[in-house]
């Protein structure tokens, strides 16, 4: 290769957004174990005494391309008590793409919907295209009760443009399907900014399967 | 604009110049060998062992190491990348912290200008309302003076008609006395051409011819009866002048008892002789008033009481002072006034004359003169029994 490496990494912002107590850091300490990419660094968490999430969380991944771009994707929490909301707006600025945690529990429909409006605000406040911006949405807490059913929360979100992912992170379920889904969308938003498939010659599967399985894999190869 | 938060931390932001001579040192110390601690932009320098301290995924410094022991290199990146993670988490927090307290101020400036805003046009608002208020005030003001003069100049045309039979009556008996006095005056002439000519017997017959006996008898109360014609005239039109003042608004000291007596002296011509007008007059105290206006009060109500009475009929005018207000009583035993418009009596335009034979403002002109002066008007009234009017003034110290 005649051209030097880049030396700038590229930074992938991702965002998982939702009301308190969804299960968006459960997410992330799920991911932490079950993601292999080529570098991952430790969780790290600002929480209060009761383990409520203060400022956010972030879990940094990354890999380098063959002509030795480096890509990291930065994984963010917000806080989701309704106090913080100035956080939220600090942590949504600037993100590339959003996971929505909603809990599926039967109470908490309202907090999925005041949450999710004030996603939609926040982002407009910060900038962000609401409209275009990769996001998914995954119902959390599957593993509990007293949950609406998935006919239930189809019947309210599946007419939304977004993809709906049931799962439970405390056991890991849909964990991964919900980040691949996303980075899925995210591909097409930064290929048209960095061209990764004609400059880097990054398509869609190795971008996904860099972030998520690559060690693993070469361990089992 | 503050940093943000998220942003690729550099060595120097982790740590001051100080913490890292202190980390250099402490662990050159413990080490027993020569450490550094260099930026990740340094360039590399023969001669000494090098390892990254990553933080974020990236060499975000290098430690130096002058006698390469690979193992002792590895235990001090060790414990350097868990004060670096302890100084990141520090400054992001600090970091997104700044950012927080700006967006809060941001919001908390836009409410306060938004809140300003609002204030201001509040203000301008309030500022509008009074200017327009002040002009409807003025507006008022002059079409209740208007009003007042246009009440007034109906009463006096009411007054017209009457004044013009009065004065009629004593001009055509003034008229008539004096040509009687110019026929006098005549005989007087042909009885002075005999005195001159000193022929008595001729004179004695003229002066039979002349009635100059009747001449003389008659003359003297010819000139009284003038006298007293042209001071009934005079006095009416002092009476009338002195009611037609509309635009001298003076307060004065004011006997109610003579106010009243001279407007039923004006209103005389108008009262027929079936209606008896009865007067029980107390004596008042001076009232401070507007003279004009009071007369115009009494003038109003006395003028519907004698409407109100078709045929014959009494009113009673009755004043008394209780509790230190003067009270006015008009009472009359005319037709009355229907439930229905009992309500309405004092309502400007109401009025339930022919078109043309009331202007519907007398009596609200008079409840504002009244009104004006302290005072209240009551009515009580039954249709075929009669209306009374009660007033009451207020004397002042």
């Amino acid at each position: 290769m005649n051209s030097p490496p880049p030396q700038e990494p590229l930074v992938i912002k991702l965002v998982y957004y939702g009301p308190a107590l969804s299960g968006k850091t459960t997410n992330l300490m799920r991911l932490h174990d079950l993601l292999h990419p080529e570098l991952i660094g430790d969780l790290m968490t600002m929480e209060t005494q009761d383990d409520r999430t203060l400022f956010f969380d972030l879990l940094p991944l990354g890999f380098r391309t063959a002509n030795g771009m480096l890509i990291k994707i930065k994984l963010f929490t917000v806080p989701g008590q309704v106090q913080h909301d100035a956080t939220r707006k600090a942590v949504l600025s600037r993100a590339d793409g959003v996971a929505f945690v909603a809990d599926s529990q039967n109470n908490q429909s309202i907090n999925n919907g005041e949450s999710f409006q004030n996603l939609a605000e926040n982002a407009a406040r910060v900038g962000l295209d609401f409209d275009n911006i990769p996001l998914v949405v995954q119902f959390n807490k599957r593993d509990l009760s007293a949950i609406l059913s998935e006919e239930e929360i189809l019947s309210r979100w599946g007419a939304v443009p977004w993809p709906v992912v049931f799962s439970s992170a405390l056991t890991g379920q849909g964990v991964m399907e919900t980040f691949a889904q996303l980075l899925h969308q995210v591909y097409a938003r930064v290929d048209k900014t960095h061209q990764l498939a004609r400059l880097h010659g990054l398509s869609r599967e190795a971008f996904i399967k860099a972030i998520m399985y690559n060690q693993q894999e070469e361990a089992h190869d | 604009m503050t940093d943000h938060f998220d942003r690729q931390l550099s060595l120097s932001e982790l740590f001051t110049e100080r913490e890292i001579s202190t980390i250099q040192s402490n662990f050159s110390r413990l080490l027993g060998r020569e450490l550094t601690l260099e930026a990740a932009d340094s360039p590399i320098q023969p001669g000494y062992e090098r390892k990254a301290i990553n933080w974020d995924l990236e060499p975000i410094g290098y430690l130096l190491m002058k006698d390469g022991n690979g193992e002792l290199l590895q235990a001090a990146v060790a414990l350097l990348d868990i004060l670096v993670q302890n100084a990141a988490r520090y400054r992001m927090a600090k970091d997104i912290h700044q950012e927080i307290i700006t967006i809060d101020y941001e919001a908390l400036q836009k409410k306060h200008q938004a809140l300003q805003e609002s204030e201001a046009r509040y203000k301008e608002l309030s500022r509008q309302l009074k200017q327009k208020v002040t002009e409807q005030v003025q507006t008022i003001q002059k079409n209740q003076t208007k009003l007042y003069r246009a009440e007034k100049q109906a009463a006096v045309g009411h007054l017209a008609a009457g004044m013009a039979h009065e004065i009629n009556t004593p001009l055509a008996y003034i008229q008539n006395n004096f040509a009687t006095a110019v026929s006098y005056q005549e005989s007087l002439q042909a009885i002075e051409k005999e005195i001159k000519k000193e022929d008595w017997v001729t004179l004695k017959e003229i002066w039979q011819e002349e009635d100059m006996d009747f001449i003389l008898e008659d003359f003297p109360s010819l000139l009284a009866d003038n006298l007293e014609g042209i001071n009934k005239v005079a006095a009416i039109v002092a009476d009338l002048k002195n009611f037609s003042d509309i635009d001298r608004t003076e307060i004065a000291f004011d006997d109610i008892n003579a106010r009243l007596q001279t407007v039923l002296r004006i209103l005389q011509p108008q009262i027929p002789e079936a209606i008896k007008v009865i007067l029980e007059l107390e004596k008042l105290p001076p009232l401070s008033c507007d003279p004009a206006h009071i007369g115009q009060v009494f003038y109003s109500l006395l003028y519907n009481s004698i409407q109100a009475i078709e045929g014959s009929g009494q009113i009673v005018i009755q004043t008394t002072i209780i509790e230190g207000a003067i009270q006015i009583c008009i009472r009359d035993n005319g037709k009355g006034i229907a439930p229905e418009h009992l309500p309405h009596i004092f309502d400007p335009f109401f009025t339930t004359r022919e078109i043309g034979q009331g202007t519907g403002l007398g009596l609200a002109v008079c409840h504002e003169i009244i009104k004006a002066h302290g005072g209240s008007i009551r009515v009580t009234s039954e249709p075929k029994v009669g209306t009374t009017f009660n007033i009451s003034f207020p004397v002042g110290q």
